[in-house]
């Protein structure tokens, strides 16, 4: 047997192993018969002699790599639990994503850290004052959360426009459907304003309302008709303390 | 009988790489010259010993230039491979210990 045929014996059943594991088994194994030789060689051994007497002493090739092949077996396990546990994962979170249930969540997030103010985008003109508010008002298992007013100019009157989210109390939570149409908003005088857009899921509901303000005004109310309660907020009018 | 042989060979290459760190060829010598050649094992058995002590986290391997001006693969015994080494010596002693009262037990009941 050669050299090459002894390592080719070996290196037959590590199929398993990668090509440059492979290469370090078949380098290792070399370089041992290498320094064995060279022991041999030095007390003068003739070197095709020297070469078997190597590989004899190595011992029987296919059974170094049979155990050499026990030593990586248990990897193959180990890559199929790693596939499982990274296919799960992905299973989940397209479960998550179909059932919506992420993005409810999200939107709940971001309803009660910093709710959006894209929905008011263009609707109220000649803006003359804004300003971010945070009155919050406990409905049921929801809170109901106004976050901004502005006062500016709507279909030629002068307008307050008033931004509002609801979400539930918990973040995975549902929260009650319909709160643009289950809210008014009314101006000192009494007068119902109109409702805007609104958007919305599972997770929170935004709405935009407006009433009609007079240069006096201090303040707007928001009604909420909730099942069983109605509730009631006074929204202070930016710049409405200086006017009045 | 064979995988006693390879927990005894375990036993050995983890104590001879407490002292230092060996290449498989170093380890086989230092192996026959302190066991004054007791020790005649095939010497490719020797990887598939230290391959699986790698994998298992009890030695680390490197490459580096060994004294003879070439480049070999070196065995370097960790932490966990301490802990291992303690615990297969105690076995061992506990093993080795039964044997010689066995032996010695024998050895007195003979004159009986």
């Amino acid at each position: 047997m050669t050299r090459g045929e002894f390592l080719e014996q070996v290196l037959a059943p590590l199929g398993r192993l990668t090509a440059e594991e492979r290469e370090n088994v078949r380098r290792e194994l070399e370089e041992h018969v290498e320094d064995r030789m060279e022991a041999l060689l030095d007390m003068g051994w003739d070197a095709e002699l020297a070469e078997s007497r190597c590989l004899e002493a190595m011992g029987d090739p296919a059974e170094i790599g049979r155990e050499l092949a026990k030593q990586y077996r248990g990897r193959g396990w180990l890559w199929i639990g790693r596939a499982a546990v990274a296919l799960t994962v992905v299973v989940c979170i397209q479960a998550l994503l179909g059932l919506g249930m992420l993005s409810n969540a999200w939107t709940s997030l971001e309803a009660r850290i910093c709710p959006s103010t894209a929905i008011s985008i263009g609707e109220l003109k000649n803006v003359e004052a804004a300003e971010a508010l945070n009155i919050r008002a406990e409905i049921g298992n929801d809170i109901l959360r106004i976050y901004q007013v502005s006062v500016g100019e709507k279909d030629g009157r002068r307008a307050a426009m008033v931004l509002a989210c609801m979400y539930d109390r918990r973040p995975f939570g549902i929260v009650a459907a319909g709160l643009r149409v289950r809210s008014d908003v009314l101006n000192q005088k009494g007068e119902v304003g109109t409702s805007g857009g609104s958007r919305g899921n599972y997770g929170a509901e935004y709405a935009v309302h407006w009433a009609p303000v007079e240069p006096g005004d201090t303040h707007v109310v928001w009604v909420y008709h909730g099942i069983g309660e109605t509730v009631r907020l006074e929204i202070p009018l930016p710049g409405g303390e200086e006017t009045a | 009988m064979r995988k006693q042989a390879i927990e005894h060979t375990r036993l050995l290459a983890l104590s001879l790489l407490a002292g230092e760190d060996m290449y498989g060829y170093q380890m086989i010598v230092e192996l026959a010259r302190r066991s004054n050649h007791t020790f005649d094992m095939k010497e490719g058995t020797l990887y598939p010993v230290l391959h699986g002590l790698e994998q298992e986290g009890f030695v680390e391997a490197y490459r580096k230039q060994a004294p003879t001006g070439r480049e070999r693969k070196y065995y370097h015994l960790t932490r966990k491979g301490q802990g291992a080494l303690r615990e297969e010596e105690a076995a061992w002693k506990r093993y080795s210990g039964a044997v010689n009262d066995v032996l010695r037990g024998g050895a007195e009941a003979e004159p009986v």
